[in-house]
């Protein structure tokens, strides 16, 4: 079992291996989004016919902070009991985050955490917080 | 409040700019009254029946905490106004609706925050704009045979006025006028009126019996069955008058055949 993480130029033995499975611990840095291969190669050097590949996505860029557009029942003074008691609408900016559909929107308020999965195609998110 | 997002590979982005946000639940706990509307036209001015279509409504609260405010609405609470004034204890708004129907007055108190006070009042307004239509002189009995003679004249002259299709109702008031002279009349409910309703309960007519029956002798008339006025008060018995009004309205109505043809009598005197 041989594995490469750079389209084929170079390939390396796996570091272990059973009667039926491979492990390799890549002692590349990868900086950015790559694809593995892995192949079968006998002692003369004859390759197996059979081979995988799988793309990497490396992303290791946070997203940039949101903002808080609005939290229209803060208007007119503050929340009331009557606008408290059914939680609270807050309209969150994603414009130049780079946020995308999968993110999570996570919304502080006080001790309360509200988490929030984006859907594809909105450049605002609402959330509902409750206190 | 702030707001953070974190992508799908688990990197955590930064905190937005915080947002302060104010809670408060607290409502306002201070009474609230309707206590008139100007002008409480015609016959009471206290009794929310006008023909005043642009009102004047005010009434009393009590103490008003920081930032809490007397709101008005008269569409069922769909819209609310600051009052125009507000004291220590009293408010005012000049309603600036044109009420041409009946509706009702709201009052509250809200806070900076829209929290409502749970003591609200109301007020039912009835507007009556339509003047009632034109009675009828049905019958001056002593201006038969020729005129009013002396001995006629001396004691006031009946007379008869249709009130049918009027729309005459209690509380009504019916003025005479002879010449310089006025006289005004109170309608009474629909026993001494002599209101009943007709076959169909839609409208009233006055087939009933209740003449008022102005004396200026203060004398009782036995045969008229009705209760009495008393035209000037420096006449005759009046003592006497009054008690006897109050046993003659306590008589059942007359016949059938007299009440058809009584409607209502006043006396009046040249």
């Amino acid at each position: 079992m041989q594995v490469s993480s750079d389209g084929g130029a170079s390939w390396a033995d796996v570091t272990t291996s059973t009667a039926s499975t491979w492990s390799y611990i890549d002692p590349t840095t990868h900086g950015t989004s790559f694809t593995y291969q892995a192949r079968i190669v006998d002692t003369a050097g004859n390759v197996g016919a059979n081979t995988a590949s799988q793309a990497v996505t490396i992303d290791t860029a946070a997203p940039a902070a949101p903002s808080i557009t609005s939290i229209p029942e803060n208007g007119g003074g503050g929340i009331n009991a009557g606008e408290a008691s059914n939680g609270t609408p807050v309209v969150v900016g994603l414009a130049g985050t780079g946020a995308a559909a999968g993110d999570t929107l996570t919304i502080n308020w006080g001790s309360q955490t509200v988490t929030y999965t984006l859907l594809a195609g909105s450049a605002t998110s609402r959330a509902t917080a409750r206190r | 409040m702030t707001a953070r997002l974190t992508d799908i590979a688990g990197n955590v982005g930064a905190n937005s700019t915080a947002t302060p946000v104010t809670v408060d639940t607290a409502a306002p706990t201070a009474a609230v009254a309707i206590t008139a509307i100007a002008t409480d036209s015609g016959t009471s001015s206290s009794d929310y029946v006008t023909n005043d279509t642009t009102l004047t409504v005010s009434g009393t609260h009590g103490l008003l905490g920081p930032g809490e405010t007397v709101q008005v609405s008269s569409d069922g609470g769909a819209s609310w106004a600051d009052v125009t004034t507000s004291t220590a204890s009293t408010w005012s708004y000049t309603d600036p609706t044109t009420h041409g129907t009946s509706f009702t007055y709201q009052v509250r108190i809200v806070d900076t925050v829209g929290n409502v006070d749970a003591n609200t009042a109301s007020q039912a307004v009835t507007i009556d704009t339509a003047a009632p239509a034109a009675p009828s002189i049905t019958a001056i009995p002593e201006n038969g045979g020729g005129g009013i003679n002396a001995g006629e004249a001396s004691n006031g002259t009946p007379v008869v006025v249709g009130l049918a299709g009027t729309g005459a109702a209690a509380g009504d008031t019916l003025t005479i006028n002879w010449g310089s002279q006025t006289v005004t009349y109170t309608l009474l409910a629909a026993r001494h009126l002599g209101q009943q309703r007709d076959g169909d309960g839609a409208s009233r007519d006055d087939r009933g019996a209740g003449p008022g029956h102005v004396r200026r002798d203060g004398q009782a008339d036995r045969h008229s069955g009705q209760c009495r006025r008393q035209l000037d008060g420096d006449l005759g018995n009046g003592r006497h008058v009054r008690r006897r009004r109050r046993r003659l309205r306590s008589r059942p109505l007359p016949p059938t055949a007299a009440r058809r043809r009584a409607t209502i009598s006043p006396t009046t005197r040249r």
